[in-house]
């Protein structure tokens, strides 16, 4: 299993101009990452990122793992399930219970594994609801624009046009 | 017993009447098919030409297959013989047979008088697709372009068919364009049927 190679370039779609990212202009939506199985970054958008303290690479690892330490952590918390799994050993994408989403004062993580272990992640503002349905429907656009296309090699980088505009298009609408 | 009953057995094949079957595929599902043939042809071939080669032979076997079809189920074996009705034919009962839509437009070429165009703001086929930069003007349309030239073939019109994409101002995606250029005999025959 091949865990971290390669990773996606910094791909700053349109910046949101400073100042906004407070909800009102429909640019609540700060990051995005996905990864798929084997740790690959596949694709990483920012739209509004002052502060950023690690290179690209340093930056997707550090995620990664964090999502990885997380999920061990609420798994082995749960009060309701009883098979707990051991520490240490990566859970399948069924195993475990499937944490949502993370919230501080400044940003809010919400976060959907799917069934073949494709991961998403959306940092936004912190006042965004629930975006389990918005992460379910950037999974459908991923499955769409990334999936049927021919010409994109599965583990590597996503560089389809157009699941990149169509994620644009769905993300500014994003409340 | 297995058969006892209502179904009539029909005990020859060829007897059994040609049935209009399911009007309707999945289109995840010819998404994907489509999607694998392409892949299966990458591997195959080392330049682009030759991938759009490919493509096109492909569409071209089922451009056979579809005026068969077409001619016995909705013209009634008519054989069309004129450039227009063959064109109008394709442009209008061939693609609402595969896509379920006629086409956008049919356009004679201003340059030349042997090229004609039938456009599609997104052909059905390239839905899902993007190209990659480094693929330049590969287009998966090639395999609509060989279907065109499987039909047209097989009425007795032999033409090059090509997919092109061509860039529309104030709109992302290019609109794709079927060139049909068809051979020196045709316009000649052309001619002289008036």
């Amino acid at each position: 299993m091949q865990f971290f190679g390669g990773s996606a370039e910094v791909n700053p779609s349109p910046l949101a101009p400073a100042g906004t990212g407070t909800g009102l202009l429909g640019n609540n939506t700060y990051m995005m990452y996905v990864f798929n199985r084997n740790g690959v970054c596949l694709l990483y958008r920012e739209w509004h990122r002052p502060l950023k303290t690690l290179d690209s690479q340093q930056d997707q690892k550090l995620m990664f793992g964090v999502l990885f330490s997380l999920k061990s952590f609420t798994t082995k918390m749960d009060p309701i399930s009883a098979e707990k799994g051991s520490l240490g050993v990566p859970l399948l994408p069924g195993q475990g219970c499937s944490f949502h989403s993370f919230r501080t004062n400044t940003y809010k993580l919400s976060f959907m594994e799917s069934p073949s272990g494709v991961k998403i992640i959306l940092v936004t503002h912190p006042k965004c609801g629930d975006l389990r349905e918005s992460l379910r429907y950037i999974y459908n656009i991923y499955v769409e624009y990334v999936m049927k296309n021919p010409l994109y090699a599965p583990g590597t980088a996503i560089k389809c046009e157009l699941f990149n505009t169509k994620l644009d298009q769905y993300i500014r609408t994003i409340v | 017993m297995i058969g006892v009953g209502k179904i009539k057995q029909y005990s020859n094949v060829l007897e059994k009447p040609l049935s209009r079957g399911k009007q309707e595929v999945s289109l995840s599902a010819f998404a994907f098919l489509f999607s694998e043939m392409v892949q299966y042809n990458q591997t195959q071939v080392d330049n682009i030409a030759e991938l759009e080669r490919r493509l096109e032979d492909a569409g071209y076997s089922v451009g056979a297959r579809v005026l068969e079809l077409l001619c016995n189920r909705e013209k009634g074996n008519r054989r069309e013989t004129r450039l227009l009705g063959i064109l109008s034919f394709v442009h209008s009962t061939v693609w609402k047979v595969l896509f379920g839509k006629v086409a956008d437009s049919l356009e004679k070429g201003t340059e030349h008088e042997d090229e004609y165009m039938i456009s599609e703001k997104e052909l059905l086929v390239n839905r899902f697709i993007s190209i990659p930069k480094d693929m330049g003007a590969f287009n998966c349309g090639a395999f609509v372009a060989g279907i065109v030239r499987g039909v047209l073939d097989n009425s007795g019109f032999p033409a090059v068919v090509t997919a092109h994409f061509v860039p529309m101002e104030g709109q992302q995606r290019p609109r794709t364009t079927i060139l049909i250029k068809f051979a020196e005999e045709v316009l000649r025959r052309e001619a002289r049927l008036g």
